[in-house]
């Protein structure tokens, strides 16, 4: 009887154990199909992007050819007029690009390069929550607003210029700005007086809090920035407005 | 005696074996779970990135389209100075448009916020409103009629706020150009911002199939390009 009960205990057990046995290899093998199918999907990505890279640069290498040979034309009306017209206006443009962040632009000012936090404790060793050790949209939008009250004349984010409409949104763990996805880190340039940009952003209570929850958050002076222009379509963005007289 | 030991021991080793394979599979798949989940973030990673360049030929692909027919139209020598100064004109338009240069109308919404007894309006209350109104596709926006550009600061000064180098007093009246139903549903949505800011001011948001929003002001005050030297590609 009790040898009964041991060899029904045993027959169980291995049979459990067998069972575990053909899991553990079935979850294997399908796991390393799952992991190969991605590989193979995640190369086509990264080939299709790589294509499409391509093809960017030479459309702006096709497109500067056409604006150079637009500008020579316009040098070679005979017309002296209607050359005189077109050059005020096209000096006119010119001025309300530099206005609106549609020309690249360069000058004195700071680059601050934000990161999320490394560790999961400060030195005194409290520990934060994970909202706490990462930057938020909202960060980031009082910081850009310390560099305007500050008087930065030209700002970008990750070389998206910000405009009139661009808008700074959290987009689960990346950050939309000016529909495009950026994750960290966040490198903010703007022009304008360095020690007053520096001032503003080094001594703002946002950026000592930020710092304190262990955010890496680094500015440095520059005499001569690069800021890119907007160089999205722009009809998308005045769709909706029509010229009020005033 | 010592045979029921042995059995025993036996036994017992087995279920010792038997517990390390459980938790070794139960880590395994729960690392295969960790594993599974990164690749599919980069997958999609990868396809956002692949959708964004897309989008850019798009719209590069259009430009130059753009200037192959300005082009065309030069060669053709006819109307060649004409085609010319008009896109020229076409492109000044946008670009005062859209760097708030002239007084723009159309529809939209007007949120206000005023001060109750308690708790005043401040800047980062304003700068919230104006992002979100930004996100839902806002063309023109203003605070107090002044002109929303790209270096507007918003700055809490005391009773006031600061916009463009001007004080501003309460109630903020905030106008904004776009669709009016799309922006009203940003604001309006559940746990949005003008749930957040009703629990301490008092908040409005208006409908207008005509809304008029004014030009910036053109003084070193509010528009300032003195420090921008412009590069050439």
């Amino acid at each position: 009887m009790r040898l009964n009960v041991r060899n029904i205990v045993l027959l169980i057990t291995f049979l459990i154990f067998g069972i575990v046995l053909s899991m553990q290899f079935k979850t294997i093998f399908e796991n390393n199909k799952i992991q190969a199918s991605s590989v193979i999907k995640d190369n086509e990505y990264i080939k299709m992007i790589e294509q499409e890279k391509n093809k960017g640069s030479a459309l702006l290498a096709s497109i500067a050819a056409k604006e150079e040979a637009k500008d020579k034309f316009i040098q070679s009306i005979s017309n002296f007029e209607k050359r005189g017209v077109l050059l005020k206006t096209d000096q006119k443009l010119e001025a309300a690009n530099l206005k609106s962040g549609l020309t690249d632009v360069s000058g004195p000012g700071i680059i601050i390069n934000m990161n999320d936090a490394t560790a999961q404790k400060d030195t005194a060793g409290t520990y934060y929550s994970d909202m706490q050790l990462i930057i938020h949209d909202s960060d980031i939008l009082k910081l850009i607003n310390d560099l305007k009250i500050a008087g930065a004349q030209a700002i970008s984010i990750n070389d998206e210029r910000l405009i009139s409409t661009s808008g700074i949104i959290c987009a689960g763990p990346t950050m939309l700005i000016n529909s495009n996805k950026y994750a960290v880190p966040f490198i903010v340039k703007a022009i304008g007086n360095p020690d007053s940009l520096y001032d503003a952003v080094d001594k703002s209570e946002r950026v000592y809090l930020m710092r304190r929850d262990g955010l890496r958050i680094d500015i440095q002076k520059n005499e001569n920035i690069k800021i890119l222009k907007y160089s999205y379509d722009i009809g998308e963005l005045t769709s909706s407005l029509e010229v009020a007289s005033k | 005696m010592s045979k029921k030991m042995i059995t025993n021991i036996s036994l017992a080793m087995v279920l010792l074996l038997l517990g390390c394979v459980i938790s070794l599979q139960f880590k395994s798949t729960s690392n295969n779970k960790q594993i599974a989940a990164y690749d599919n973030k980069r997958t999609d990673e990868l396809k956002d990135e692949l959708i964004q360049e897309k989008k850019n030929n798009e719209i590069l692909t259009d430009k130059n389209n753009e200037l192959q027919k300005e082009i065309t139209a030069y060669e053709s020598k006819q109307g060649g100075e004409d085609t010319v100064l008009l896109n020229m004109r076409k492109e000044l338009l946008k670009a005062k448009l859209l760097g708030g240069l002239i007084a723009v109308k159309g529809k939209g919404i007007t949120v206000t916020i005023d001060n109750t007894a308690v708790y005043f309006v401040e800047d980062l209350d304003i700068l919230k409103v104006l992002n979100e109104l930004r996100a839902s596709g806002a063309q023109a926006m203003s605070v107090n009629n002044e002109r929303i550009i790209a270096t507007s600061e918003i700055r809490t000064a005391g009773n006031y706020i600061m916009v463009n180098g001007r004080q501003l007093i309460a109630p903020f009246e905030i106008k904004a150009i776009a669709d009016p139903d799309e922006l009203e549903n940003s604001l309006k949505i559940i746990g949005g911002i003008v749930e957040e800011l009703q629990a301490y001011f008092k908040v409005t948001v208006s409908k207008s199939d005509e809304i008029t929003i004014p030009k910036i002001r053109d003084d070193s005050t509010s528009l300032n390009t003195n420090m921008l030297t412009p590069v050439d590609n």
